[in-house]
């Protein structure tokens, strides 16, 4: 019966400890943070200037032009957001969620 | 406003008045047609859960529940009001809060705010009015909310929980309530039916207790209880129409009859003459563990529907 009763005051403390736990905000989880906003069309300059140089640079896709290239970070943080759009399926109005907004952050 | 057998005849078949419970008030109780949509504790059981008991026909059946009202919305614009009456999101068990809750129901949450729902807070997405708390954003969700007619207050719609015993948020019981919801939310790790299991067996002494009235047969002779919250939401109907409340309104705009609530998972409907004056009470039942209730007012015609 002790046994039992140490078990469930640890029990409960334990999922007291989850209850104080405040559930994270974006602004709590970016002031970490060095993040740059993706744009189409923005420039590569302000994209290494913030993040430093790339770890890897792979060699160009086959084709002719060598001035289509990719370049990886690993270990990097991306934040994705998210909205809803309605659409149209069989008739029927749904929602799905899309990505409006993409930062790729590395930590201060 | 439609009538409640205009509402049928549109549904074509697919609603059907649960069990008896329709009546007719002694008042007009809205000048709308509302609908009240009762638990549906999304995400309570994990990513699959599918209003809990994983049957994806569930989340199915729902939408086209939505699809028949975001019609009629469109027709009938403003007569038609939808009431959600708290715990649509399961806070207290769902993983990352309602922001996985979207992901896993966008159509749900998207068609719902389409049609301009009203939102009452229930114990279970209560964080939803306190994660904001010293900005006032409140995500649109409401304590409790008013119907009118006839230029007063004459239903109130709220989720249930305020008079429940282990589950008011105000109380250190229903603190308790809550942190022994979250044992079992962990136990359900080992066995994961523990929660049907405990909950049949309390609902089973609960009913017996309530059935019997054992605890309290001198204030209450007639043996029986209707309804658990009965006791409880005529009172609070009565505090209203006296002006023994600390809401804004005067008792000169208040004249309620109608309380309407979900939280039990048992939909009833009954009226009780108390003091001159008849009082109802609407328990619109669930949408969890196999429920598919609403409740509808339209007028002084009011019922649940399945």
């Amino acid at each position: 019966m002790r046994r039992l009763t140490i078990l469930f005051v640890i029990v409960m403390a334990l999922s007291s400890c989850t209850t104080l736990q405040q559930p994270t905000t974006l602004g709590q989880v970016k002031s970490t943070l060095n993040c740059i906003q993706y744009k189409e069309g923005m420039s590569w300059n302000q994209v290494s200037q913030a993040m430093g140089p790339p770890d890897i640079a792979p060699i160009p896709e086959p084709g002719p032009d060598l001035s289509k290239n990719t370049r990886v970070y690993k270990d990097k943080i991306v934040i994705f957001y998210i909205e809803m759009k309605e659409v149209i399926e069989e008739g029927k109005i749904r929602f799905h969620e899309v990505v409006t907004n993409i930062e790729v952050c590395k930590k201060k | 406003m439609l009538t409640l057998d205009d509402f049928m005849r549109k549904a074509e078949g697919k609603l059907k008045v649960y069990k008896t419970f329709r009546l007719q008030a002694d008042k007009e109780i809205t000048e709308k047609l509302t609908i009240c949509i009762p638990d549906m504790h999304l995400l309570e059981r994990g990513p699959n859960d599918d209003f809990l008991d994983g049957k994806p026909e569930y989340e199915e059946r729902f939408l086209g529940l939505l699809d028949f009202l975001l019609n009629l919305r469109q027709e009938g614009g403003d007569g038609l009001e939808i009431i959600q009456l708290g715990d649509m999101f399961d806070l207290w068990q769902a993983k990352w809060n309602t922001n996985m809750i979207v992901s896993a129901y966008p159509s749900i949450i998207g068609l719902l705010d389409k049609m301009k729902t009203i939102y009452v807070v229930g114990n279970h997405d209560i964080d939803l009015v306190q994660w904001y708390k010293d900005k006032g954003e409140t995500f649109g969700r409401r304590w409790r909310y008013y119907s009118k007619a006839e230029g007063k207050l004459r239903a109130i719609y709220e989720h249930g929980f305020q008079a429940d015993f282990a589950n008011n948020q105000d109380s250190l019981s229903g603190a308790i309530g809550r942190e022994v919801t979250r044992i079992v939310g962990m136990m359900e790790y080992i066995y994961p039916d523990i929660d049907v299991i405990l909950g049949s067996t309390w609902d089973s002494v609960v009913r017996a207790f309530s059935k019997y009235n054992v605890f309290t047969p001198v204030r209450d002779p007639q043996g029986f209880n209707l309804h658990e919250y009965l006791k409880f939401y005529i009172g609070l109907l009565e505090r209203y129409n006296s002006g023994d409340t600390l809401d804004h309104f005067g008792p000169e705009e208040v004249d309620l009859s109608l309380a309407v609530i979900g939280h039990t998972y048992t939909a009833r409907l009954m009226k009780m003459p108390k003091n001159g004056k008849v009082y109802y009470l609407m328990d619109c039942g669930s949408w969890v563990n196999g429920g598919h209730e609403i409740g509808a007012i339209s007028g002084r015609d009011m019922a649940i529907f399945h």
